[in-house]
């Protein structure tokens, strides 16, 4: 989540939204749906069981009849592919969806809460930014333990305070406006204004920052199942392949090349989402 | 356990300050050639900017390593052994965040180079290199400035991941280790050194401020 974080906090509303992005957003969202395809119907689109041991065709590079190649067990790196989205992808919308709720109670407490409050919250997620993404991930998993819930887990804790300061901004901005202004005085109580007002108001920005996010997010649970804090081998994630493939790297690039491109491609499509999502909302 | 940490945040650090200052400078070489080109360079160095920042570092590094360790023989495989060891960590880092940095820097530049005193510079007869050195590139440095601290911290994280696949001596190892048997005060150590070079890396930035922009000593002194 990190790298597009930045660009998104630095990014400065001077484009408008063109033909361009109208069409990246085409793409893009064909590009999503093509992937929740491959999450719930993995057996369509590949050809072969990601678990299938063929001895006699272990690592064979990428052809026509495996077009990924074959692994160390002669598994059919495509089909392993297909399948481990489900870990993988998976993981990182979890992580995006429990940074997103936490960040939203936390920017909208702030927002919505005393000035003590929010002076409180807002030096806590000053602290929460100071420690880099991946410790603290690591940390949240040294507290609670391995495996791929644990890994969403801890990614999501890690993002929290981005999200809690947009919302918080983005909530103070709403909190100024005429109609919640005039729901005070009719006495609403804060919480339901915050709900009905406040919130779907919030939601924009939101929805682009967790579309870019959720790619780092993606990004980053392989790379703690890289480490081998997340699912164990036989497992088709990513990490995991990577972690496997690296060892035969010397005679068979194919086994840890391509689930990293499965990342690239996953995190690529994100981006192009949000920052698409972005170009319209600026509109 | 503070020998252990001292033992391991050498190599860490070097490999994380190296990488910083490369991708810096990459970021900066990309920035200077293509600022303000013509439409087919720019688009096609921010398909590269945005390309670069979506790879993560580690599985750069297994394709760096893939290329110049086993097919090229380029550079050793494994192990921190001098220079040579430390060429393919240092770019796995570096190249993703030199991305990041030449799409603000980018930004920017362009930005600066619409203004009136470039022109201004430019009647007086000031060369483009020149204009650059003396005039606009302190504007694209500032927001690279502002975000060191956070290249730091993320080079600090990306280490831990490159190490691993490097197999590299280093923090990486030490933190790996602990993380698998919970063993939570080594973690919480290695966290908090990151924490605290986030903090210096800022304080420091926020020094070079009036080093780098004139104005903002004027300000501060009014």
């Amino acid at each position: 989540m990190s790298a597009t974080t930045a660009a998104f906090d630095t990014a400065r509303p001077r484009w408008r939204a063109t033909r361009g992005s109208h069409i990246l957003l085409a793409i893009s969202t064909l590009a999503v749906a093509l992937i929740v395809a491959l999450l719930l119907f993995p057996g369509v689109f590949a050809p072969y069981a990601p678990d299938t041991n063929d001895v006699q065709h272990t690592f064979s590079p990428p052809s026509s009849t495996h077009y990924l190649g074959t692994d160390q067990l002669g598994r059919d790196v495509f089909s392993r592919l297909v399948y481990g989205a489900r870990y993988s992808v998976t993981t990182g919308l979890v992580a995006t969806a429990i940074a997103v709720v936490a960040g939203s109670l936390v920017g909208l407490t702030a927002a919505a809460g005393s000035r003590l409050a929010d002076a409180l919250i807002m030096r806590l997620t000053d602290v929460w930014m100071a420690f880099p993404e991946v410790l603290l991930a690591l940390l949240v998993i040294a507290l609670i333990g391995t495996g791929s819930t644990q890994i969403a887990v801890a990614i999501g804790v890690a993002a929290v305070p981005y999200y809690g300061r947009l919302v918080r901004g983005q909530a103070l901005a709403v909190t100024k406006a005429e109609y919640v202004e005039a729901a005070k005085i009719l006495g609403v109580p804060a919480w339901r204004y915050v709900l009905r007002h406040v919130l779907p108001n919030v939601g924009g920005p939101v929805v682009v920052l967790a579309s870019l996010g959720t790619g780092s997010a993606i990004a980053a649970a392989a790379g703690l199942s890289l480490l081998g804090l997340g699912p164990l081998p036989p497992t088709p994630e990513w990490g995991v392949m990577l972690a496997e493939g690296q060892t035969y790297l010397a005679n068979a690039w194919w086994i840890a090349v391509f689930p990293g491109l499965a990342i690239v491609v996953v995190v690529l499509i994100s981006t192009m989402l949000g920052r698409s999502l972005q170009a319209r909302s600026l509109r | 356990m503070t020998r252990l940490l001292a033992s391991q945040i050498l190599p860490t650090l070097e490999l994380a300050l190296s990488a910083a200052v490369i991708g810096l400078l990459l970021a900066l070489v990309a920035t200077v050639i293509t600022a303000g080109r013509s439409r087919i360079v720019r688009t096609g160095t921010s398909v590269f900017e945005v390309l670069a920042v979506a790879i993560p570092p580690f599985w750069l590094g297994i394709l760096l390593l893939s290329i110049f360790s086993f097919n090229l023989r380029w550079f050793p495989a494994f192990g921190s052994h001098g220079v040579s060891g430390l060429v393919l960590p240092t770019l796995a880092l570096a190249i993703p965040i030199s991305g990041v940095l030449a799409q603000v820097m980018r930004q920017e530049l362009e930005l600066v180079e619409g203004r009136p005193f470039v022109l201004s510079a430019r009647a007086r007869g000031q060369s483009r290199l020149g204009l650059l050195l003396r005039h606009t590139l302190r504007h694209a440095l500032l927001p690279a400035t502002t975000m060191s601290a956070w290249v730091l911290g993320t080079l600090v994280g990306g280490a831990v991941l490159v190490e691993k696949v490097f197999s590299r001596p280093g923090l990486g190892t030490v933190l790996v280790n602990a993380v698998q048997h919970r063993d939570t005060p080594v973690v919480s150590a290695v966290v908090i050194i990151a924490a605290l070079i986030f903090v210096v890396a800022n304080t420091l930035a926020d020094t070079l401020y009036p080093v780098i922009d004139v104005r903002l000593r004027e300000t501060s002194r009014a």
